[in-house]
């Protein structure tokens, strides 16, 4: 028996190892390990009074902090049955289409794209391609800016509030949000023809998984057009070489993330968006993995267009910057957020008091763990002694790299 | 001139650091004067075993190999920089010592027979020596910036010794603490934020650490927020987000409540 492993995964967010399983020539298995360090950070909340939550759990991850913010506020206001006014909701939605630009940009453009065009890096891409690093760039440039506005703070801002925001945005950056939104677009479009041409590889999913609305939702749906809690049908166990659980949904291998979203949700998508879901549907409905990336450069068009027509409703609108009083009650909430990798889930129980009882994370990446270690078996076999070992292990590092996988959010999903 | 060699290396942690370090329009022209030896995230051609003239630490030591890592960092680096409050306080993964590690590890993954050995979330400084530090979670651009820009022309950059407060009241922002009565953290934590979030009308959480050389007086803090209401449990909660090593916290707050009215 030969084992290959792959060491730290290069251009992907966090410290992840596969190794694939060689015996008598052929590939038997594939173990995808994540291997640092966990960080409990169910267990960091519990019996917390609530209200510091939102901004703790938002350290799961950089690359998504606001999903995280709003996953969590949404989960405390559903157990105290707090319902925020449309313009909170829009808000917090423009947030997150802030959060899709700046991940989906960092991941298509600087990730992918030296996959697509051969380079090792973004870095070295540039001396060739610098027209279209700096596109992607002033995109994530953009996305982040939305999350400052909103969030706080590029990274790890605590602005999102259970009942509302510590601060609203002012006329001139909501006006601001809708001009870029619609100077962006034109390079949205070629993203979307960049990504077009992507090779087919890794695994096809049995089933997709998403939330009900297109960016969260309070329920989640899926392809076999069940719409369930997701305690109802999706089951997680823990690995032996991993710090990340895996899950199934009705026992079967599951995916969530961009792909997901475009094929369930296209009746959601914006105008533009959903012209190009329809060019594109045909090759999309393959399901292989690496259609994700297609599918979010269609979301980079799709959440430039949504925050335009945001911007636009609340500046017609005007602000009230009100926020709605919370108050303790024992309760229990889920909040379903689409993180730009997919569903997130947080899940809590609160006591009489206002203090956590019961804390439950779920992440894509930890919901799209079988799905990846798939593709990666099916990759490695289908590649394995036809390519020399440095390409080899090239095509599965790519193949991860299709998940968009984020790895230092799969370590923390607690049951308790 | 030598081109000067850098490292990024990134322990548990949630990637923020150097996310925002990678993110600076401002890398670009610094790529011109450096070289990155290791930084797994911008470059594939990375190395660990290389030696580094600056080495950016992130994340909080939480496995042994983490450990072996940071000890061959310092041994291959002329110069250690703690990124962040993982690397620097241990991070929001240093729960409270008062809980059994054991036992949350069973809880998270029961008898799933995880192969690995876990430990507590520490401070970079426990185990190596830190020759400097940016503070914040995630620090500022401009923290990256000026420590960078001192090294690079061959100086040091200089220590930040005060708390939040100082940037607010320079920014004219209403005070939260004693208008509102919100239990800000501003007067204990390190500055260099710009009172962000009091800007944001919201209480500071302490993400940058607390202020060091003995001047972070958690005790006259906590009495304040005493005064407001907040019991113990409280009060060390919410000073423990960023500080759960700090070796005077809990004896200072202590302090406050065995004083009685
Ligand atoms: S200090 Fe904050 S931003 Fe930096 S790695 Fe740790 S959690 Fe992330
Ligand atoms: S709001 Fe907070 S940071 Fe600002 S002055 Fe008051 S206590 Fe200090
Ligand atoms: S105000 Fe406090 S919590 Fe906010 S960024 Fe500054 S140190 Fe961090």
């Amino acid at each position: 028996m030969v084992t290959i492993t792959i060491g730290e995964f290069t251009r992907v967010e966090g410290n992840g190892e596969a190794d694939i399983i060689i015996e008598n020539g052929e590939v038997k298995e594939v173990k995808l390990k994540i291997v640092e360090g966990p960080r409990f950070f169910e267990l960091l909340t519990l019996g917390r009074y609530y209200y510091d939550v939102p901004d703790l759990e938002a350290r799961i991850c950089a690359i998504c902090y606001l999903s995280h913010s709003v996953a969590s506020v949404l989960g405390i206001e559903r157990a105290f049955n707090v319902e925020v006014p449309r313009e909170v909701m829009l808000l917090r939605e423009l947030g997150l289409l802030g959060e899709f630009l700046e991940s989906h940009a960092l991941h298509l453009y600087l990730l992918v794209a030296p996959d697509v065009f051969g380079y090792p890096d973004a870095i070295k891409m540039a001396s060739k391609h610098g027209e279209l690093v700096k596109e992607g760039l002033s995109i994530k440039a953009f996305g982040n800016y939305i999350r400052e506005v909103i969030g706080g703070r590029e990274i790890h801002g605590i602005n999102v509030k259970p009942g509302g925001f510590g601060r609203y945005p002012t006329i001139e950056e909501l006006e601001k949000i809708e001009q870029n939104s619609e100077a962006l677009l034109r390079f949205a479009k070629r993203a979307v023809n960049v990504f077009a041409d992507l090779k087919f590889y890794g695994a096809k999913a049995e089933h997709f998984v998403a939330t009900n609305s297109y960016l969260y939702g309070d329920k989640l749906i899926a392809c076999d057009e069940e719409v369930f809690d997701y305690y109802e049908h999706i089951e997680e166990k823990t690995l032996p070489y991993s710090f990340a659980k895996q899950s199934k949904y009705k026992g079967d291998i599951f995916m969530v993330g961009a792909l997901p979203r475009v094929m369930l949700k296209s009746e959601q998508l914006t105008p533009l968006a959903k012209k190009l879901f329809e060019d594109h549907r045909e090759k999309l409905s393959q399901g292989y993995v690496s259609l994700n990336n297609l599918a979010q450069a269609i979301e980079l068009v799709y959440a430039l267009e949504k925050a335009k027509e945001i911007a636009r409703e609340l500046l017609d609108k005007g602000l009230s910057c009100e926020n709605v009083p919370v108050e303790v009650q024992e309760g229990e909430g889920i909040g379903y957020v689409e993180a730009p990798r997919g569903v997130l889930i947080h899940h809590y129980k609160i006591d009489s008091k206002g203090n956590i009882s019961y804390s439950n994370i779920i992440t894509p990446t930890a919901l799209n763990h079988a799905i990846m270690e798939l593709s990666l078996y099916e990759e490695a076999k289908k590649n394995y002694g036809s390519l020399d070992e440095k390409t080899f292990v090239q095509r599965l590092e790519e193949t991860v790299r299709a998940f968009d996988p984020c790895i230092s959010c799969s370590v923390h999903l607690v049951k308790l | 001139m030598e081109k000067v060699r850098i490292g990024f290396y990134a322990l548990t942690s949630c990637y923020g650091c150097q996310l925002q370090f990678a993110m600076m329009d401002e890398i670009v022209q610094l790529l011109d004067k450096a070289n990155i030896e290791c930084w797994f995230m911008v470059d594939r051609d990375s190395d660990e075993e290389r030696e580094v003239d600056i080495a950016f630490i992130e994340g909080s030591v939480s496995t042994q190999e983490e450990i072996e890592l940071i000890k061959k960092i310092r041994e291959k680096a002329k110069i250690v920089i703690a990124v962040g409050s993982c690397a620097i306080h241990g991070g929001v993964q240093s729960w409270g010592k008062d809980k059994e590690l054991e036992e949350l590890w069973k809880t998270v993954y029961g008898d799933g027979r995880v192969k690995f050995e876990p430990k507590m979330a520490e401070p970079v400084e426990n185990y190596i020596k830190v020759d400097y530090k940016l503070y914040g979670c995630p620090p500022e651009k401009k923290d990256f910036l000026y420590a960078l820009g001192t090294f690079l022309i061959g100086s040091w950059p200089e220590d930040i010794d005060y708390p939040v407060c100082v940037e607010c009241r320079l920014n004219g922002n209403p005070c939260i603490l004693i208008e509102k009565g919100e239990p800000c953290l501003g007067p204990l934590t390190t500055a260099g934020c710009d009172a962000r979030c009091p800007s944001f009308n919201i209480a500071c959480i302490g993400c940058r650490g607390a202020v060091g050389y003995g001047v972070a007086w958690f005790d006259s803090l906590a009495r304040e927020f005493k005064k407001k209401g907040l019991t113990k449990e409280e009060i060390l909660e919410r000073m423990r987000i960023f500080n759960a090593h700090n070796p005077k916290l809990e004896e200072m707050i202590n302090k406050v409540f065995e004083e009685g009215e």
